[in-house]
Order: C-alpha cells, then structure tokens, then sequence
C-alpha cells in the first residue's frame, strides 16, 4: 500500500442512490489508494453494483461526490469516466460475440472510432495492446463468441485498459470462470497493482476475495459496514459482516411465531432429485430433494443467481427438468405448465413486470392471466366479461388494491398494488401449494407486512408455501425451516439461531 | 387512462394522421403547378359523389376491411404477418378452383364450397409461416413475405396451365359459374359486403369476448407472462395466424366471385399490403378496421377520378396513403420495451 502520504487514488463522499423509496446507497464514503487491490463484498441487494455503475458514469448518484487523485471528478457519463482513467469489467461481459477479438477492443475506443480502419491494422493494434499488458489474447481475428469465457474475460479486460487507466473496476468477473482462469485473471490483476493501478474488485467468494485483496470493505443495505485488510480476516467473519445482524433477525418473543409443519404431517409438496441440464436456465439444479408439509413455510435462502429463478421455473413447468416433483399424491410432468395448475401448484413469479403482468392490460383482463381462471371465466369458449370485472374487483377489495377504475391498465398502479394483484391472482385457486419468488421485493414496508401476512394466512389454511427470497430477515419472519441455495444445490435445513451456519452455506465456505 | 379515452386517443390520432397526409398531398400538389381544391373535388367525387361512386368504395372497402382484420387479429397475438397479400391471392385461386368445379351443384353450395375452400387455403398458406415460426424459429416478417411472391408465381402459374381459359388466348381463368358468384345486392355491391361486416363484428367478439382472443392478446403483449399464465405463445401463433390467413383467404374469395367473376395474375394490386396500413391506422381495433378500409376504399375509389378529371396521377394516392400511416405510426405512443422477441 502506498497509503498516507498523498491523496487516494479513489475517494468516494457521502453517495446517495434512490429507487423509488428504497435507498439503494446511504451515504457511502469510501477511501482508496493506487497500487492495491481492494474487495467489495456485500449481499445481493447492498449496493455493490449501483456503487460500480456509479464511479464508471452509467449512473448518475442523487448526492455526494468523487475525487480521483484528489481532484474533484464529476459524475458526467461513461466518456467522461474513461477520460478521468476509469476502466470497468461489467458482470455480463459486454463484448459483441460476432465481431473479432480485435473489432472487439476497437469498440473500447470510441475516440479511435473517426478513423478508416483496416482488419489488418485493427489486428496490429490489438495484438500490440496485448503485448504492452502482457494479457494473451490469441488470434486477433477470431470471433469472440467461439473463445471459451475465461479468453473473453482477458479480451474484456484489456478492451478496459485500452485507455490509461488509473482505475480498474471489475464486477464479479470470476463468476463464469474455472479455478484455472481465475488463477490467471488474479496474476492480471497483480501485475496492475504493481503497476500502480486501483483494482476494485466486487465478489460475494470470501476465499477469492481473501486469496488476492490487500483490503476489504464489506457493504450491506447500501452502507459500508466494515473496510479492513485482508490479513486479519476469516471467511466466516467476514461473511458473519455481509449477511448481517442474522441473530437480531430472529424474531423475539414479540414477532408472531413462523409458521411450523406439525411434526409427521403428510408432505403436500415433494422434490426428489430434481435437476436441470446445465445450459438450461443460467445455474443448473443438481439433485434437489426436499419436502414441504401442508401448512408450513418453508424458506430457501441464498445468494441471488444460485438457481432461485430455475427452482421456481423447474418447479412450474417452465423449464424442462429430471427427477420427480408431487403436489399431494399428484406427479407433475415437467415443463407442462398446464399440469402444474392442475396439480394445484401456484407461483408467485420473481420479476412481476416481466413475468407477471401483461402491463398495458386492465386490472381485470390481468387477473385472468391463469389458466384455471381464465377457464372459469370462460363458458363454451365465450368470456363472461362482467364476471371477469366481478371478480377482479372482488379480489381488490379483498387484496386492498387501490385503483380507480378495474379498466385501467394494470401498469397504471404502483408495484405494491400490482403485486397485490399478483398474489391475490395466485391464491384465487386455493392452491395445495404456492411458489413464492421474493415476494416482498421493491415493497415498502406496509405492502411487505401484508404479505407477509398473506402467506402466513394461506399457510393456515393448510397450503404448503416456498418461500424462496434472497431477504434474510424476510426468511426468518416466516420459515421455522431454511434451506440454502448455493450453485443449484440444496444444502440445509438449517435451524434458526445458526446464523453463522447459514452464512458460510450462503458464501458456499461450509456444506 | 380508462379505455374510453384510450379509443378516443386512437380516434384522434387517426383524425390527424389523415389531417397531416392531406396537408402533404396538399402541398405536393401546389409544387407540381396543379390545383389542390380541383384534385381533392374530384378524388372525393370519385369516392361518394354519386350512386356509382359510393358503390365503387364500398366494392374496393371490402378486400381491405376482410384482410385488415386478418392482419390486426395476428398483430394482436403479436405476428407480424406481412403476407395478408399472398394469402388473399392463393384464396382467390382456391376459390376459383373450387368454384369451377363443383358449379354445376345448385346455389348456394358451389358458393358455400369456394368460401370454404378459400379460407381453408388462406389459412394453410399463412400456417406455412407459422409453423416456421413455431418449430423453426424462423421470422414470420420474411417467411409471410417470401410466400407472398411464391403465391404471385403460383397464381401466375395456374391461369398460364390448368386454370387458362379454354379459348387459350390470355391468362385468365374461365368466367366462374352463376352458383358459385356471390349476389350482387345493389349495383356492382356484392353480397361479400354484408359478409366482410359480419366478419368485423366476429373478429372483435373473437379478441375481446372469447378465451382464445383473450390468450392472443396477452401473447401480443407479454408472451412471457403467458407462458407463466399457462397460455402457450405457441398455439396462440398458431391460432391467430390461421384465422388471420382464413380472413385474408376469404378477401380473395369475395374479389374473385364478387368483382372480377374470373381470376388473372394482377387481381390484388397490392391490397394485401394496404391491409397492413388499415390495421395501424385502425389501432389494430376491429371497429377502427371497418372505417379505415373505408377511408383507404375511398381513396382507391377516388383516385380513377381524379385522374380523370383533374389529370392527377393514381400514384398521388399511393402517397397519400403512405403518408396517413407514416403520421399513424410517429403518432403511436412508444410502446414499453417489451418481450416481443422473447416470444420464441
């Protein structure tokens, strides 16, 4: 570390990001010196890659400030942020797969782009930029959608340096790659650093973190927690920092009592060994087994892109998948929708506005977007409109959705209201069992309590629910029962009050 | 915005489209050195000055009102079916086949028989993109238009061979028996009128009173969530595609038994593709369908007119026409980024 004796390299003020209601940075200052390598490390959700988009100009904050060197930098653009040395390695490589390697880095150069150019000099130019970073990039001319990930991470990478770059900013790179790429990309990025250049590099791998950081700063609900070197620090220390708070989480004798299975209660939900084919859906399931009685939450937790999405997908019919899932004594088909419904399987999907919703529809034309309602709504073909608008305006009443007219479009409504409408949409089937996708996310608090007590409610009346959320405290409000998620496995159960347990599950240290 | 206003929107946008491709034409007018208020009297003469006129824009109303339907009914569902025109054509062709063969039957079978058989032909050449679309993935844009050139060549075909007239002189078919025409109902109005109305009226009980329309609509509109509703994308292309191909079939039919009583190469001129523009421009909306195919019939009507009289070429209608849907579309609120290519 260079530290102390001149202003740092990246210095972030008091930076502030609203979405709606939800504060997704609160005031995050941070201090970093050239010539390291520093971790940021949080959960889904905390702010890391507002915070990313941010310093490289994709964002513009609501408030504070950011000096490079000790000069004051504005927030104006990703052109700017170049100018200023700032090079980033977004999550999901933003290469162009049908272009070159070398067409590829040209596009890095936007200044470059007033020029005729040549595949031949292209080619040259790129194969010298490879040789000034060291960085092997193989055929300049090949498409970059026939190298394997860990080729296209160095071609991202250098595409990032292309410009001088004081700062480099990679987001989750290693992600994708093999223990053998991440070896190389880390030899990269020490070479940088003794270059003098920042590297920030945002993960949730602990050990990857520990394994190549100098120091760390641990981020959570868009604050900084911690920062502190790398030295000192454990897997499970710093993973107790980025869940955060699990212990307070757990309800005291104030909160409501989650809801629990009777002990030997017959399993209205069961999975066994389900898995999906890797290329199929972005993380593949490997042999999840798992049973929820009629009654209970059951929560699965962990960190976003663990195979949350291609749970609930396998589940539904909406991805093909092996193995065997049983609503009661009912054997689902896979990816057959329809025989999900009519095993009484309902799903509360995780993105509603895509996935949910038809937006430009009314309220009551979405209520009908089910199947088995819609076919209720239906006699001999023809649809009875005013039993539609009946109904819809019934669960309104009963969801307290505020509208002003079940005619208007459904993306009229505030997201609360629409989730409202969502939940109450999959409950109007009195399902054995309910999916429930991270049913809380971007709710206030008021809109999140009542969900909360909507599913608690439908628990009662004997539905087996899955909860799968990426909200801890969400999870521990409801579910006696957590399992984790980690790389499409199912590890758990985990008892409530082994927060730390849960942790290392989530950072995939333990199993 | 509740869906009074939403239609009085569309109504509005229409309204100034039409204003706006006028004030152009107007303009286009004025620079070629002729008289605007003399061309305008006589297109809109020749579209409702007299008995005649109004008879000759309801005859040309009519294909574009049927294929207008056809084409909103698949834009709804969200496929772009840009063949309504070979569709149209290979009706014709199937009707006139028909028509001729079993004309010897009494009225109305051989009529009832050649309406079947043009639908049915509308409707597999149209499921030929959507299969396409469904099993292979490949673009209903390029495969509808592909097949609107094959069905040319095969029309061209059949009145070159087996559909020539027995005198052998020019490449038409034989007059169609008597009954297989449709009856003419006042002057040159043929009864496919009054059909392609009831056509209008079914298309919107079928979008917005059925199960079916219902799955189409919210396919067009998020086939994603469909998929999660449990609505297949894939059968509500299949579906709308076929009816949409049905209708455009049926134009076909109305042209062959109803205008011409015989089939040649360049039956359609192009109405197939108009059809697209009376879709937008209706808000793909059944109602708004029917006054547009009137407005465009109108022009198509007027426009022999002013030829005549004001020594205005037909192409100035092609213009004004073109214009109305340019304003339509700049006009159209920017829909949400949606899934629409996520539909596969």
């Amino acid at each position: 570390m260079t530290g102390g004796e001149s202003a740092p390299r990246l210095a972030l003020r008091a930076l502030e990001k609203r979405y709606g209601s939800q504060r997704a940075l609160a005031g995050v200052s941070l201090a970093l010196a050239g010539g390291t390598i520093h971790g940021l490390l949080g959960e889904n959700g905390a702010g890391k890659s507002t915070l990313v988009r941010i310093v490289a100009g994709a964002l513009a904050p609501d408030g504070g400030t950011m000096a490079i060197d000790g000069e004051s930098v504005p927030f104006g653009g990703a052109r700017a942020a170049r100018a200023a040395g700032i090079g980033v390695v977004f999550q999901h490589f933003a290469l162009v797969g049908a272009l070159s390697v070398a067409e590829n880095l040209f596009l890095g150069r936007p200044e470059a782009q007033a020029r005729v150019i040549t595949p031949a000099r292209l080619a040259a130019e790129a194969r010298d930029l490879a040789e000034r970073h060291g960085i092997a990039i193989g055929d300049p001319a090949a498409r970059v959608d026939t190298l394997p990930v860990g080729a296209q991470a160095r071609v991202e990478i250098l595409r990032a340096l292309s410009a001088r770059v004081r700062i480099l900013l990679l987001d989750e790179p290693t992600a994708v790659l093999t223990p053998g790429e991440i070896a190389e990309l880390f030899t990269i990025l020490r070479r940088l650093r003794a270059e003098g250049v920042l590297v920030v590099l945002i993960t949730h791998k602990l050990g990857e973190a520990l394994d190549v950081c100098d120091t760390v700063t641990v981020m959570r609900a868009g604050r900084v927690v911690a920062t502190l070197p790398a030295d000192g620090a454990s897997p499970a220390s710093l993973a107790t920092l980025m869940v955060g708070g699990i212990e307070d989480a757990i309800p005291g004798a104030d909160a409501a009592e989650p809801a629990s299975a009777a002990p030997g209660r017959a399993s209205a939900l069961a999975l066994r060994d389900v898995c999906t084919r890797p290329g199929v859906g972005r993380v593949a399931l490997d042999h999840i087994t798992l049973d929820v009685a009629a009654g209970e939450i059951c929560g699965v937790a962990g960190v976003d892109g663990n195979g949350q999405d291609e749970l609930a997908a396998a589940l539904y019919g909406l991805l093909p998948r092996a193995g065997e899932v049983r609503v009661g004594a009912t054997a689902v088909a896979s990816a057959d929708v329809g025989a999900a419904q009519r095993a009484g399987l309902a799903l509360i999907p995780g993105d509603r506005r895509r996935d949910g919703l038809a937006l430009r529809l009314a309220i009551w034309e979405n209520v009908l977007l089910s199947q088995p309602l819609l076919a209720r709504a239906t006699h001999r073909g023809l649809l009875d409109v005013d039993e539609a608008r009946r109904d819809a305006t019934e669960l309104a009443r009963e969801y307290r959705v505020v509208y002003q007219d079940v005619d208007q479009p459904i993306g009229d409504l505030s997201g609360g209201n629409q989730q409202r409408v969502v939940i109450g949409r999959a409950l109007a089937t009195t399902p054995a069992a309910l999916i429930a996708v991270n049913p809380t996310r971007g709710l206030d608090i008021g809109a999140s309590a009542q969900v909360h007590a909507t599913l608690r409610r439908i628990a009662a009346t004997g539905t087996a629910v899955l909860l799968v959320s990426t909200d801890l405290d969400e999870l521990h409000t409801l579910c006696a029962r957590l399992f984790v998620l980690y790389r499409g496995a199912l590890r758990g159960p985990v008892e409530r009050g082994e927060g730390a347990r849960l942790a290392a599950l989530m950072a995939g240290i333990a199993s | 915005m509740s869906r009074g206003s939403r239609s009085a929107l569309q109504s509005f946008r229409a309204v100034a489209a039409v204003a706006a491709a006028f004030a152009v034409s107007t303009l286009l007018l004025l620079l070629s050195g002729i008289d605007p208020l003399a061309a305008l009297g006589a297109l809109v003469g020749g579209a409702l000055g007299d008995r005649f006129a109004l008879g000759d824009t309801v005859v040309k109303t009519c294909p574009l009102l049927v294929t207008g339907l056809g084409v909103a009914l698949a834009f709804r569902a969200g496929v772009w079916n840009i063949g309504a025109e070979g569709q149209l054509l290979v009706g014709a062709l199937a009707a006139t086949a028909v028509g001729r063969a079993c004309g010897g039957a009494p009225f109305p079978l051989p009529l009832l028989a050649a309406l079947a058989g043009a639908a049915v032909a509308g409707a597999l050449w149209a499921g030929i993109a959507a299969a396409l679309r469904v099993y292979r993935n490949v673009n209903e844009i390029v495969a509808t238009i592909m097949l609107n050139f094959v069905a040319a060549r095969l029309l061209g075909w059949a009145v070159h061979g087996p559909l020539m007239e027995a005198a052998g002189r020019y490449p038409q078919s034989d007059p169609i028996p008597p009954a297989a025409l449709l009856p003419l109902i006042v002057g040159r109005v043929h009864a496919g009128v009054l059909l392609a109305l009831l056509l209008a009226a079914a298309s919107w009980a079928l979008l917005f009173r059925t199960g079916a329309g219902f799955r189409w609509r919210v396919v067009g509109e998020n086939a994603r969530a469909a998929r999660v509703a449990g609505f297949s994308p894939e059968r509500a292309v299949l579906e709308a595609m076929l009816t949409s191909g049905a209708l455009a079939g049926l134009a076909g039919a109305f042209e062959v038994l109803g205008v011409t009583g015989r089939l040649f190469e360049q039956l359609s001129g192009g109405g197939g593709y108009t059809a697209i523009a009376v879709a937008l421009t209706a808000g793909l909306h059944p109602g708004g369908v029917t006054l547009a195919a009137l407005f465009f019939g109108a022009l198509a009507a007027g426009s022999g007119a002013m030829q005549r009289v004001a020594g205005v070429s037909a192409v100035f209608v092609a213009i004004v026409q073109a214009a109305t849907l340019l304003a339509i579309l700049a006009l159209e609120t920017p829909r949400p980024r949606r899934a629409a290519a996520e539909s596969r």
